[in-house]
């Protein structure tokens, strides 16, 4: 039972809160007994300034954050686990090794924030801005990124299986050897962004903006590119087999010895690409724009390249057994024979049949 | 909170279909009656208002179990009490009960609570509550939560069907308790012990510090609690 003893300390408490000369979050509590980095979990901290507190390993389960200044707070190994963080200033925060699975960070800011080693998993971060900040090896799996601005961030070996990172901005993000498979990426801007070493195999990146982007030796396996923009981009030694580039912009882009073996490239814009030594077994380039594009020394075999523009294209030393040609424009009668020699398929499309080549 | 179960009575099959047995084991649609109000707390110079955001329901049987796909969830319009608010332990609920049951009521506002209800005089803002189950658990619970963005719940959920119970073994026991966590109850009003210009760290650190030392210890370790028997 609470007697009156009781009730008059509990008095005293809340008049030396009310009367207190500090406004310092930490120190406020200290005085009635609480510690704030045990205390508070699942607790209403909404709209605190708690710029610069010490949170080392704190515990704020649950707590609600929203709209709280947290400004270079030290949260290093914090538990923020479905933590309320939706319009929080988290700018130069040290989170990390953090655990925010299942928080919700919508619309924060964590500019410059240090999450390296942090657990979002499940986390809802739409809207979020994390520009700068250093998400090194950062879990993201089946995290919320839509439309999140990520512009330099360090997101290098970061796993990001199956996020939504639709519409984010990645423009010069460090996605180096970040594990990316069944993410999307759909209208994402990574222009500049460097993927090297990125698995984004069976990702969707269509309408995604990748120019100058970097993406040496990264395992694109059945990845959509479809209207994607990877001009100037450098692909080279990337796996992209069976990857759907459809009406793709590859204009300039580096795809020497890219695997791009059953690729969909149809009406793709390959002009001035380098695919030197790629291996085009079986991909389809009906339709493909390859005009002054360099197919030197490339395996062709199977490929249909039906109605490609072919102008001034280098096809020295390419394999072209079985592939298919037809309708080319910029193919000479001259070209046709040397193809014909070295075992490729020459046919006139009739306009009737145009559909029927131009869908494999 | 009260809660009640009515057998399931078996469907009647036309003559061609007799030799259809009804379901073997005896069902029991289980009905929850809940009532969130407000609630002041005196001190020595003040006082304090409070609610609750939320809360959840857990349900511990023995001899039977409520299949999760007869289990209610959705936003559910709580409503706004008629009566003269005093112990919800006056409303007339037994009457719905099978006399199998021994169905005791408990006041929501817990064990040892001092304030009184205090609808009187507030506004009628009726709640959404949204209901969820947690597959996650051993046991069947419900979680309870506030849908609209305001403050705190008010309002009833009056005998809505829970789930049903297929009894496997006799007797059957259901031991139901609403608990509350720090994070379910919220400070809704403050009567001369700060001003309304508070700084929000020194507010925020009140109410933790009433929460803590006033509040929490009423709701542990449940806020309401009933049991109920089937013997056949």
């Amino acid at each position: 039972m609470m007697d009156e003893r009781f009730f008059t300390q509990l008095q005293a408490l809340i008049q030396n809160v009310v009367a207190a000369e500090t406004d310092n979050l930490a120190q406020l509590a200290a005085m009635v007994g609480l510690n704030l980095a045990r205390d508070f979990a699942e607790s209403n901290l909404r709209d605190t300034n708690l710029k610069g507190a010490n949170l080392v390993k704190a515990n704020l389960r649950g707590t609600d954050l929203h709209g709280a200044n947290l400004m270079k707070a030290r949260l290093c190994g914090a538990d923020l686990r479905g933590a309320d963080l939706i319009q929080a200033n988290l700018c130069g925060a040290d989170l990390r090794q953090a655990n925010l699975r299942g928080a919700v960070l919508s619309n924060a800011d964590l500019t410059q924030a240090n999450l390296a080693g942090a657990n979002l998993t499940d986390a809802n971060l739409g809207g979020t801005t994390l520009n700068y900040a250093n998400l090194r090896t950062v879990d993201f799996r089946g995290a919320h990124l839509y439309q999140a601005r990520l512009y330099a961030a360090n997101l290098s070996d970061a796993k990001l299986r199956g996020a939504n990172l639709g519409n984010t901005d990645l423009r010069e993000a460090n996605l180096k050897s970040a594990y990316m498979i069944r993410a999307y990426l759909g209208q994402a801007n990574l222009q500049g962004a460097d993927l090297d070493g990125a698995n984004l195999s069976e990702s969707d990146l269509s309408q995604a903006k990748l120019n100058r982007a970097k993406l040496r030796n990264t395992q694109l396996r059945n990845t959509d590119f479809s209207l994607s923009d990877l001009s100037q981009a450098t692909l080279i030694r990337a796996n992209a087999s069976h990857a759907h580039l459809i009406r793709a912009n590859l204009r300039g882009t580096d795809l020497i010895r890219t695997n791009l073996t059953g690729a969909d490239l149809q009406g793709a814009d390959l002009s001035l690409a380098d695919l030197s030594l790629a291996n085009l077994y079986l991909a389809n380039l009906g339709n493909a724009n390859l005009i002054r594009a360099n197919l030197s020394i490339a395996e062709l075999g199977g490929a249909n390249l039906s109605r490609a523009n072919l102008t001034q294209a280098d096809l020295r030393g390419a394999n072209v057994e079985n592939a298919e040609f037809a309708s080319n424009p910029g193919l000479s009668e001259e070209m046709k024979r040397v193809l014909k020699r070295r075992g490729a398929i020459l046919a006139e499309v009739r306009s009737d049949l145009v559909g029927v080549l131009a869908s494999r | 909170m009260t809660l009640a179960g009515i057998p399931v009575q078996p469907v009647e099959h036309p003559d061609y279909l007799e030799f259809l047995q009804p379901f073997s084991t005896p069902q029991i649609d289980l009905y929850l009656t809940l009532q969130f109000s407000h609630q002041w707390e005196s001190l020595p110079k003040g006082r304090v208002q409070f609610g609750l955001k939320g809360g959840a329901l857990r349900l511990r049987i023995e001899g039977g179990e409520i299949p999760y796909e007869s289990r209610i969830m959705g936003s559910m319009e709580l409503g706004v009490p008629t009566v003269e608010t005093d112990s919800p332990t006056n409303r007339p609920i037994r009457d719905r009960t099978s006399p199998e049951f021994d169905l005791p009521t408990l006041d929501l506002q817990g064990n040892g609570a001092t304030g009184q209800p205090s609808l009187n005089g507030e506004p009628n803002h009726y709640s959404i509550c949204h209901i969820t189950t947690k597959v996650t658990e051993e046991n069947p619970a419900w979680i309870f939560e506030e849908e609209r963005g305001q403050p705190v719940l008010n309002g009833w959920l009056n005998q809505v069907k829970l789930g049903t119970l297929s009894i496997s073994t006799l007797p059957c026991r259901v031991d139901a308790t609403f608990e509350v966590s720090r994070r379910d109850i919220c400070l809704t009003h403050v009567d001369r012990l700060w001003s309304p210009d508070i700084s929000r760290n020194k507010r925020a650190v009140l109410d933790r510090l009433i929460i803590q030392q006033l509040l929490e210890r009423k709701f542990k370790p449940y806020l309401s609690r009933v049991e109920l028997h089937y013997d056949g």
